[in-house]
């Protein structure tokens, strides 16, 4: 029987089998207590941020907030609307959450711990992270609630828009380390990491993400205050936790993606990599949180304008420039490159910043020019940019 | 976007610092001991109507008496107009509050000027009162009883005797519907020459001289004005 045992647990099939149930469990575990700690941080943050405390009752410095709440969660009633498509209602938070913990398969904790060194590890969360938008779809059709439809047509528009870009924009990634594989990327980068040699890449990379995961300024599938909550309006209890999970699960793969592409992954001094990619990941975490707190919400315009008219470009533009220095200088490259990528941030940002001045000068003359009609007298109110014929027209 | 980063410098200098929130139920303020909070007459912002519904509780639970609520209705019951004839249900019209809480002359508050009450003299029989009636409210009822109100000086005096403050004694009698901090008359006029309120809310030099404007109190009889 042992010698049977044995033979069994010998067999690579089986070994690589049960490894991928330890790192699957591993994640899990990873992730719902980071969801917890997310949603704890998130409120204090927020709280920090506005000078107040946030949560302070339940437990020390709030800490048993989150469980407490994800036990309320549990046991709230699961209600489903009447007229919802019930099939499409239950099957939808499921199919919003298992992708994000596939996800988790690829992510190199350490040199060891990782699911699955796939040699398509860059590629495979993005298309999970795709499929997504499928469940947010479905959430928001079968629901029946003008909300969640609009919510959810919203959050089709943004992902599919915003997906370009972060493929894009990882692109010169690929160009440095000539690898898809994640564990390959981290190695490459044991002398620089690539944030400072790709500095235009990552910021573009982190935009992308925060569009990707739904998160504020561009939370547009679940605008509260125009939307209710979109595509969860109709959902509660433990579903809504589910769409819950995975939003801060989304958040937590595209901050370990961001980790092992830009900060070198598990890699760094005294301490062991698992501690170090987890603290990286909760950086970028922290940055996400912080730029909530930061951020109002952009117009949809202005979403839509700034994927294709702004992020798009500019991530071709970087391509072409890593591709072609590359090329130039087929030995040392990366200082040219690093070079030429900050130089191409801080344009991005410099004309970026002239553009929305630009905008805000121009609605200021023409508040101006509407002043003696009595428009811009009226505090706080927003003047709508008219043709230059009509202003001609009226002076 | 460079407004970006500005905003994210922003946020991160209050996120270092000093949290601005009071925690309340566990961390109160220091208030003076006769504080009594805020008094304050608010209004709709949008309207500039008066919030006050003239209910007059703050007129009565104000122990130095310097609140005066004067109201009228203006709009009072009605009937719906029969534009549906069905239709008998009534409705009122929101009445509209005239509260004049700083205007005309008010009682001084008894710890600016002390007025003298007719009770001016004897009180050696407030010594024993307490536990001869057995509790406060007996006891202010003997005093009320002797003087037909609760003089103020003699609620100071009792206050002194027993060791409580006089606003405590003040807010006792005003939970006590019998209980009358005020001779039965009109109210306050102005000169405030009635009964022992007889003085006005002014700053300090004007009420001393409002006060011995007065007629004197010993050839006026009843009054007396403050010394």
């Amino acid at each position: 029987m042992t010698e049977f045992v044995q033979q069994v647990l010998s067999d690579p099939t089986v070994q690589r089998v049960l490894w991928l149930i330890v790192t699957l469990l591993w994640s899990l575990l990873f992730l719902l207590t980071s969801v917890l700690i997310l949603i704890w941080g998130e409120r204090k943050v927020l709280g920090f941020v506005q000078d107040r405390y946030g949560p302070h009752h339940t437990g020390k410095w709030g800490l048993l907030q989150s469980p407490v709440d994800a036990l309320k969660m549990m046991t709230k009633e699961d209600v489903v609307p009447l007229l919802a498509d019930r099939v499409v209602f239950w099957l939808a938070p499921i199919a919003f959450f298992a992708p994000v913990l596939a996800a988790f398969v690829v992510l190199p904790f350490s040199d060891v711990l990782v699911g699955a060194d796939l040699n398509i590890g860059l590629i495979y969360p993005l298309a999970l992270g795709s499929i997504g938008v499928v469940a947010i779809i479905a959430a928001g059709w079968c629901s029946n609630s003008k909300y969640s439809l609009l919510g959810a047509f919203r959050s089709a528009a943004q992902m599919i828009s915003y997906e370009i870009p972060m493929v894009l924009s990882l692109v010169p990634v690929l160009l440095l380390s000539n690898s898809l594989s994640l564990q390959s990327i981290i190695r490459q980068q044991e002398g620089i990491w690539f944030i400072l040699v790709l500095p235009f890449a990552f910021l573009t990379f982190f935009i992308c993400g925060l569009a990707e995961t739904n998160r504020a300024p561009f939370d547009f599938p679940e605008t509260e205050s125009e939307l209710v909550a979109g595509f969860m309006t109709e959902y509660s209890g433990m579903r809504w936790a589910m769409f819950y999970l995975g939003e801060y699960g989304n958040m937590i793969v595209v901050s370990a993606l961001a980790a092992t592409l830009f900060l070198g992954g598990w890699q760094g001094p005294l301490l062991p990599g698992i501690v170090w990619f987890i603290g990286k990941v909760y950086v970028f975490l922290f940055i996400f949180l912080w730029v909530r707190a930061t951020l109002p919400r952009v117009r949809v315009d202005q979403l839509m304008d700034f994927a294709w008219k702004w992020l798009i470009p500019a991530t071709l533009l970087n391509i072409a420039v890593v591709a072609t220095l590359a090329l130039v200088f087929p030995s040392g490259y990366l200082i040219p490159i690093g070079i030429a990528n900050w130089l191409l941030s801080g344009g991005f940002v410099w004309s970026l910043t002239r553009y929305m001045q630009g905008r805000v000068e121009k609605s200021k003359r023409l508040a101006a020019a509407w002043a003696p009609m009595g428009t811009a007298e009226v505090p706080g109110k927003i003047v709508v940019a008219a043709g230059e014929g009509v202003l001609a027209r009226r002076s | 976007m460079l407004g970006v980063f500005q905003g994210l410098k922003i946020t991160i200098k209050h996120f270092f610092s000093p949290k601005v929130t009071r925690m309340y139920p566990y961390e109160k303020r220091v208030l003076p001991e006769r504080s009594r909070g805020l008094i304050q007459l608010i209004t709709e912002p949008e309207t500039g109507v008066l919030k006050c519904e003239a209910c007059l509780l703050c007129e009565k639970v104000c122990p130095p008496r310097a609140i005066t609520i004067r109201y009228e209705e203006r709009n009072a019951f009605r009937w719906r107009p029969l534009a549906r004839p069905k239709s008998k249900a009534a409705y009122y019209r929101p009445r509209e509050v005239a509260a004049y809480p700083y205007e005309g002359p008010r009682p001084l508050s008894p710890m600016v000027l002390a007025p003298v009450s007719e009770a001016d003299g004897d009180d050696a029989w407030l010594d024993g009162l307490l536990e001869e009636q057995g509790d406060l409210v007996g006891a202010l009822r003997a005093i009320q009883e002797r003087y037909g109100h609760l003089p103020r000086r003699v609620l100071m005096k009792l206050a002194r005797n027993l060791g409580v403050s006089v606003s405590e004694l003040f807010s006792s009698a005003s939970l006590s519907p019998d209980l009358r901090l005020d001779p039965i008359s009109d109210g306050f006029v102005a000169g405030a020459t009635n009964g022992d309120s007889s003085a006005l809310v002014l700053p300090g030099p004007q009420a001393l001289q409002a006060v011995e404007r007065q007629p004197n109190p010993s050839q006026g009889g009843g009054a007396s004005g403050a010394e």
